[in-house]
């Protein structure tokens, strides 16, 4: 199912690139890199935003220092989630303990254990807002004689408290719950924009006499305000945040579409031709033009000035010579316009034109 | 000979008869008669010396389903009375005795600024009769004993005769009283009956009798009509209706007209409804000063931190189904304004008595209203140091906290049309001009 899934992201990232096919790939492949270090097979691997401490699933998770070489182990378990704070101060990291639930640890840029929690859930996404909030998605499926329930959680971690907000409460037909459980993973999609204040989920609804569906909503977690973007029948399905910023691209193993989160208005229109990167099966493209082929179990993590890690065959290196990836850095007006909007305090168009104001 | 057995034919014929027609009465009442000589002696005493007792036995009203009976399923309501009593059944239902009245509410169809949801308290979808059981937000507020001995005991009217003639009397001087419509239109929030027996009409029907005082019947239920809403020319939430209001006057000026003159009772009622339009004027002008309050998220507890309105959700009720419970104090004044304060002055104007007219009503009216000013003043002042406290604590992000509270303000008046969508978007743009800039 995965990789019928992975073939559908693939062919529809080609699709939204432009169709790049015919033409001759311009790669950065010759580029020399540097050999960093070792890493587990499929381990995860994460740098700070500035590129001087890496996280690395490696017989466990270590923490380099890149520019001194130092080398630090954090935990003899693998991660399944690897996220650095936007300041750079604090790693966090996910550990799966049982089905439904999962280990959360937080360390200091130098290694040191600052906090730890345990979620009741299967972890789905982790990410740290622009803002610094640590955002965490998960769920828990139980299984009954007479069907399921299916919870999806948001979590707000921080050293004092965990904050959880419930994204669906679900009960299931036994034959719902017979056919979720391979596909659990699968159907769990959730992405977060890129200030992180605004996510897109779908939520499954298994209502009797009719067949299970996806809803997919769009919410704004701090005011817990949410709205639908529509449905789809139960199925695999992945979610990316288009570079608009205004959309998000479903991709679904029936179809695939694109949602608009917003209506559409000159300015996002704009937004549309501002390339971005998209990486998938060892191909990056920027924009619509394919930057690098580096094989399909290649994986990436583009750095904000230029330098690239790139984890392939149990080794992971260091580039250069990337295009610049524009940083999202903390705006409070930018935050707060968002959230204004998703309030209906004031409309998409005057988000916009406040949005672009100069000082 | 044929002459004669047709008359023997229908001798016997009218015998078989009249023999069947009372062992069914007879029998259906002793049947009962013999326990309920125990069980219920006022009863059955009552109904001894009615004037269904030679007729009508208990069965004809209550049936003959004993279990139903004690189930309460069986009810001897207005509908039974109404298949013999049939005018002053119809009488009945058509007045405001009839018309939805466990809402407290009567029917607002023809008026401009109804709501279209008050339909829902009286009638089922789709059906211009009104129902039974009506919904009523102080009435679902209250505990099940309450509703029953509070609440229903006067509103059951719509559906029981029996709240005036009691279950059993027929003598009619139980009803012909105004004692009898006191058990109901007395009290705080429509006192008739007080305002009545202290007017000129009730202290002159006290010392010389109905020839020199009219009773609330007299007035009323003229001629022994049951619509009671004969010459009434408003709702009971005291909005008056202008598609009928000339005919309801010409009723009542009819009535007044059996004692005074035409010009006399029209120049009478007529300063009444003047009473009437002052009056709700400063009830709008209280209701203004609530909303506003809401709007700026001002009223203590605020609309999200009480208990959900049970019809309305979190929404400001100020309307007929406001409540007296689970709301800010200054609500609780305006519920008092509008419902007591507002009640006395009109209702002690059109029945004639200067005391409630302006001491009991048109004066708390107005005092309500300065303790309603005076509690708005004092709750803007509480948030305003609560405002500067948090935007010194929140340093930057206090310009983005004082706009969006003004833009919560701004959105929560054009949700609820007090002002149009261009005077919304031009104080949008004026607090706008104020976004902190970023660098």
């Amino acid at each position: 199912m995965k990789s019928i899934l992975s073939t559908v992201v693939i062919a529809a990232l080609i699709l939204l690139s432009g169709c790049v096919s015919g033409s001759p790939p311009q790669t950065i492949n010759e580029t020399p890199l540097t050999r960093i270090t070792d890493i587990d097979s499929a381990g995860l691997f994460a740098a700070d935003q500035d590129g001087r401490k890496l996280a690395v699933s490696r017989r466990g998770l270590q923490l380099l220092d890149l520019e001194s070489g130092s080398r630090q182990k954090l935990s003899s378990e693998s991660p399944t989630a690897l996220a650095w704070s936007p300041d750079g101060s604090a790693l966090a990291a996910a550990f799966p303990i049982a089905n439904y639930e999962t280990r959360l640890e937080l360390y200091s840029a130098q290694g040191a254990l600052l906090h730890e929690t345990l979620l009741p859930v299967a972890l789905n996404q982790m990410v740290w807002s622009v803002r610094g909030d640590l955002l965490v998605t998960g769920f828990a499926l139980k299984i009954y004689s007479f069907g399921g329930n299916l919870r999806q959680v948001l979590y707000r971690v921080t050293t004092e408290q965990v904050v959880e907000r419930v994204l669906a409460d679900t009960s299931l037909k036994p034959a719902t719950a017979k056919k979720l459980t391979p596909i659990m993973q699968s159907v769990q999609s959730v992405v977060f924009s890129p200030q992180g204040d605004e996510l897109v989920f779908a939520k499954l609804h298994d209502p009797p006499a009719f067949a299970p569906y996806l809803q997919l909503r769009y919410m704004n977690w701090e005011n817990g305000s949410e709205r639908s973007l529509g449905k789809i029948p139960l199925q695999p399905i992945q979610f990316f945040w288009s570079g608009s910023e205004n959309s998000v691209d479903v991709m679904a193993l029936a179809e695939s579409f694109s949602l608009s989160l917003w209506p559409p208005s000159e300015s996002s229109s704009e937004d549309l031709l501002t390339p971005f990167y998209q990486f998938a099966k060892g191909r990056l493209y920027y924009g619509e033009k394919l930057v690098a082929d580096w094989g399909d179990d290649a994986r990436l993590q583009i750095l904000v000035d230029g330098r690239y890690l790139l984890a392939q065959k149990g080794r992971l290196y260091l580039g250069e010579g990337l295009p610049p990836v524009p940083h999202s850095v903390y705006s409070k007006k930018s935050w707060t316009l968002c959230r204004w909007r998703f309030e209906g305090l004031i409309t998409s168009d005057e988000y916009l034109n406040l949005l672009e104001e100069k000082p | 000979m044929s002459c004669l057995l047709r008359l023997l034919g229908l001798i016997c014929l009218g015998l078989c008869f009249t023999t069947t027609l009372c062992f069914t009465t007879t029998a259906a009442a002793e049947d009962c008669i013999e326990c309920h000589k125990k069980e219920t002696p006022a009863a059955v005493d009552q109904w001894q010396a009615s004037s269904h007792a030679p007729a009508i036995g208990c069965s004809a009203c209550h049936g003959t389903d004993h279990e139903a009976i004690l189930k309460g399923d069986a009810p001897a309501d207005a509908k039974v009375c109404g298949r013999c009593h049939e005018d002053a059944y119809h009488e009945h239902i058509s007045s405001k005795h009839g018309m939805g009245l466990h809402s407290g509410w009567g029917c607002t169809r023809n008026l401009e600024s109804r709501d279209p949801r008050e339909c829902r308290f009286c009638h089922e979808e789709g059906s211009t009769q009104p129902k039974t059981n009506v919904q009523c937000a102080r009435f679902l507020a209250q505990t099940s004993e309450m509703g029953s001995l509070g609440c229903n005991r006067c509103h059951q009217v719509e559906n029981s005769c029996a709240s005036c003639h009691t279950n059993h009397i027929t003598d009619l001087a139980a009803v012909r009283g105004p004692e009898s419509c006191a058990t109901c239109h007395m009290g705080p929030d429509h006192p008739q009956w007080e305002m009545w027996q202290t007017s000129r009409h009730g202290v002159l029907f006290e010392a010389l009798g109905e020839t020199a005082g009219p009773t609330c019947q007299r007035c009323h239920m003229p001629n022994g009509s049951h619509d009671v809403s004969s010459g009434i020319t408003m709702s009971p939430a005291m909005v008056q209706n202008p598609l009928d209001h000339a005919t309801r006057r010409e009723e009542m000026v009819e009535i007044c007209m059996q004692c005074h003159s035409r010009s006399f009772a029209e120049r009478e009622l007529k300063s009444g409804d003047v009473i009437l339009a002052q009056s709700q004027k400063l009830i709008r002008e209280a209701e203004a000063v609530i909303r506003d309050l809401a709007d700026r998220n001002l009223l203590v507890p605020s609309l999200q931190d009480r208990p959900e309105h049970p019809l309305r959700g979190h929404e400001l009720v100020l309307d007929g189904q406001m409540l007296y419970e689970d709301i800010s104090h200054i609500e609780r004044l305006f519920f008092k304004m509008k419902k007591y304060d507002l009640a006395k002055t009109v209702k002690g104007a059109f029945h004639q008595n200067p005391a409630y007219t302006h001491w009991y009503g048109n004066a708390e009216l107005k005092m309500t209203l300065v303790d309603i000013k005076a509690e708005a003043a004092r709750l803007q002042s509480r948030a305003a140091p609560a405002a500067e406290k948090s935007a010194s604590e929140v340093g930057e992000g206090s310009p983005f906290r004082s706009l969006e509270k003004e833009l919560q303000i701004l959105k929560r008046k054009r949700d609820r049309g007090a002002i149009d969508a261009e005077e919304y978007s031009r104080s949008k743009q004026e607090l706008f001009e104020r976004l902190p800039r970023e660098r």
